[in-house]
């Protein structure tokens, strides 16, 4: 395997852990909810009727 | 598409009719306060949707939650109303089916539990019933999925229009002030007659969401009317008035089967359960029972089979398959050192946190909750709050944001604030990992009774900062509580096992967002320093924070900056700790943390640590949602820097006493 493609599985993972801990902040910095981590039912709804409300 | 809305008592089955009927699984507990807003769910093979809303003993609000109810009744306006009632109360529940059938939309009215009220030796003549309320009436046993077929087609059959509204016979002066504010606000603004009547009734009953929603619309005819309502108390003769007609009918429809000779068995059980002298050694036992099986008997046995897996086979099968294809050191060290090694460390104790989430599940469907909140209200009554913090405390155990979440149930807003704050002292599942890592490398023989003594500490230091709080924030009045206690029966498998689900796979979402995020950080700062790559840990950012701070922990027996920069990541969530100490040691699993331990802590600076993790500063999603609860940023902040400085204290007196002895 060459140092490029090292580099480049190096990168990805390091560039994925920083997008989840970014996305997980601002999430979290929402509070109640959408901190919340279980996604439940209302929550599912929540998203679902957010998503239709979006599209029309 | 019509709508159906939802409405009844708490803890009079909703939840699971919700769930049967819809084919949705939504949450469901045997105690009060589980919906907290509503939920939404189409019924099978139908564009009917079905709404569920927080239980409510009326429309009138006292709590956020049943604002919720009466909001939606006000400004979502369903086509129908699917009203669940507890066949063995049902006195109480007609209170609320009055109001709701003078809502003039068609209700459907199920009588559900009906076996319960049968085994009473009581049952009512369905047709008389209706006929006396105004609409349909359908007997249920939503748990035994009995009557649910005919509830359903009732509900898909009912033609969902305006139907002619309950009319009560109040006293004369009610009924013509009924009538002239009706006149009026169908004349002057276009109301339909049937919602001007609700809403003329709803005002004079002093309900607070009406009287805002006439305020916003500037409804004169009854706001000018107001004073003279109240002075009149049309309140009370409203509520007399309601009382006396549900009682004709009661007397009117009750039917009685058999003489029942042997006291139930939900009586019996009480009467040793929720006892003023034993019912809290019951509940220690109860929990301590659930620690056992969840350290001692199942969970760990399980932990340790999956960490042989994942620091064994799964460990050296990645070592070598990278090796092979020519994978440089560092790469290697990320994947295997960081990620397998740290996130599977976490991971391993996923039977741990089921095994104790199942029984919480089998706590809740048995109905044993809502006699643990009776039970603590006594305790609770002692430092000036009541039973009902001790729900939001409860789901607390779960996760501390839920459990601020349910803080809304509470209506007096210094008692409220007061559940919030001491909320975070409560042990959630996310520092079950690093609870393991600990007892099992210190207190093999006594895993349960650590783990069980951590929680009652936290419950017994939320106490004792409630206490304080209360003295602070003079609080005077305290929340009416309130709590249905339903019968107890045999928990049901199926929901035992999605409850179980429900609150585990939040956990194991996380393996693969934060977990695996500051998993990766605690990696990179460990394997980066002030001169680029370093191959001494030594040198590297992580050693530089936690030799920074390390001084001001050795009061508490800290002596290792892994330990420091280890308990920074707990901001992210507590899970994260676990997977960073993993990482920071350079092990591969949780085996191996385990023997570095005993060089680096003695039994008593292992329970000083514990207890600061228990208590030190809330994850950043518990913080966010103080925020977002209290709306002020300054709860927050003071719920970081106080949980900090108590913990360190109490971690400090328990370690400096210790060592006195030890």
């Amino acid at each position: 395997m060459s140092i490029l493609i090292n580099s480049v599985i190096v990168i990805a993972i390091i560039g994925g852990a920083g997008f989840v801990l970014y996305r997980h902040l601002k999430k979290s910095s929402q509070g109640s909810c959408p901190a919340c981590e279980y996604d439940c039912p209302a929550k599912q709804q929540l998203k679902k009727h957010q998503a239709e409300k979006h599209m029309s | 598409m019509t709508t159906v809305a939802l409405l009844g008592n708490p803890n009079t089955g909703k939840t699971t009719l919700f769930n049967e009927l819809t084919d949705k699984y939504a949450y469901v507990g045997n105690w009060e306060g589980v919906t907290v807003d509503k939920k939404m769910g189409k019924i099978r093979h139908s564009e009917m949707v079905v709404v569920d809303l927080p239980g409510i003993y009326s429309l009138t609000p006292i709590t956020k939650d049943e604002a919720v109810a009466c909001n939606y009744l006000l400004n979502d306006s369903p086509d129908m109303i699917l009203n669940v009632t507890n066949a063995s109360q049902l006195k109480r529940n007609l209170l609320l089916s009055i109001e709701l059938l003078e809502f003039g939309r068609p209700v459907v009215l199920a009588l559900n539990m009906i076996d319960d009220l049968k085994a009473n030796g009581v049952t009512y003549d369905f047709d008389e019933l209706a006929k006396r309320l105004g609409c349909q009436v359908r007997a249920t046993n939503a748990r035994k999925k009995s009557g649910l077929d005919q509830l359903r087609q009732e509900l898909l059959a009912t033609p969902p229009e305006t139907t002619a509204p309950l009319h009560l016979a109040y006293p004369a002066a009610v009924q013509d002030a009924i009538a002239t504010a009706t006149q009026q606000l169908v004349a002057d603004y276009q109301l339909t007659p049937t919602f001007a009547n609700w809403l003329a009734i709803q005002f004079m009953n002093r309900n607070q969401i009406v009287r805002r929603y006439a305020s916003k619309h500037q409804l004169k005819p009854l706001l000018t009317q107001q004073d003279a309502y109240d002075k009149q108390d049309f309140e009370e003769q409203i509520f007399q008035t309601r009382l006396a007609f549900i009682d004709e009918t009661l007397t009117a429809t009750t039917k009685y089967l058999h003489e029942v000779s042997n006291a139930n068995l939900t009586a019996k059980i009480d009467r040793i359960v929720t006892h003023p002298l034993l019912g809290l050694p019951i509940f220690v036992g109860i929990f301590l029972l659930m620690f056992k099986l969840s350290f001692d008997w199942i969970g760990t046995p399980l932990s340790d089979v999956m960490d042989a897996f994942i620091s064994g086979p799964l460990s050296a099968t990645a070592s070598h398959f990278l090796t092979s294809v020519g994978a440089m050191p560092f790469l290697k060290s990320l994947i295997v050192d960081g990620i397998i090694a740290g996130v599977g460390g976490v991971l391993s104790f996923i039977p741990q946190i089921f095994v104790l989430f199942a029984c919480i599940s089998i706590l809740e469907d048995s109905g044993y909750m809502a006699r643990a909140a009776l039970v603590t209200d006594r305790l609770m009554q002692l430092i000036g709050l009541n039973g009902k913090a001790f729900i939001p405390l409860i789901i607390g155990f779960g996760c501390n944001v839920t459990g601020i979440m349910a803080a809304r149930t509470i209506e007096q807003p210094k008692e409220r604030l007061v559940t919030t704050l001491i909320s975070p002292f409560m042990s959630c599942s996310a520092r079950l990992p690093i609870y393991g890592l600990f007892v099992a490398a210190f207190f093999d023989r006594n895993q349960a009774l650590i783990v069980l003594s951590l929680y009652f500490l936290g419950i017994a230091l939320a106490l004792f900062m409630a206490k304080i709080y209360q003295w602070v924030f003079k609080v005077k009045e305290n929340s009416v509580f309130i709590i249905e206690l339903p019968k107890y029966h045999m928990p049901r498998p199926d929901i035992i096992a999605m409850g179980t689900w429900e609150k585990g796979k939040g956990f194991i979402r996380k393996a693969g967002t934060v977990i695996f995020g500051g998993t990766v950080l605690i990696w990179l700062l460990s394997n980066l320093g002030p001169a680029g790559v370093v191959t001494n840990i030594d040198q590297s950012f992580s050693a530089m924070i936690g030799r920074f701070v390390l001084p001001v922990f050795a009061p508490i027996g800290i002596t290792s900056w892994q330990t420091i920069s280890a308990l920074m990541t707990g901001i992210l969530a507590k899970e994260v700790i676990s997977s960073s100490m993993i990482v920071l040691f350079h092990l591969s699993g949780q085996t191996g943390l385990i023997a570095t331990f005993s060089s680096l802590f003695t039994p008593l600076s292992a329970y000083a640590v514990l207890v600061f993790i228990l208590i030190y500063a809330p994850c950043f999603a518990t913080l966010a949602t103080i925020k977002a609860e209290t709306n002020s940023t300054k709860w927050a902040v003071y719920s970081v820097v106080s949980n900090t400085v108590i913990a360190y204290l109490v971690a400090m007196i328990i370690f400096q006493v210790g060592s006195l002895f030890i």
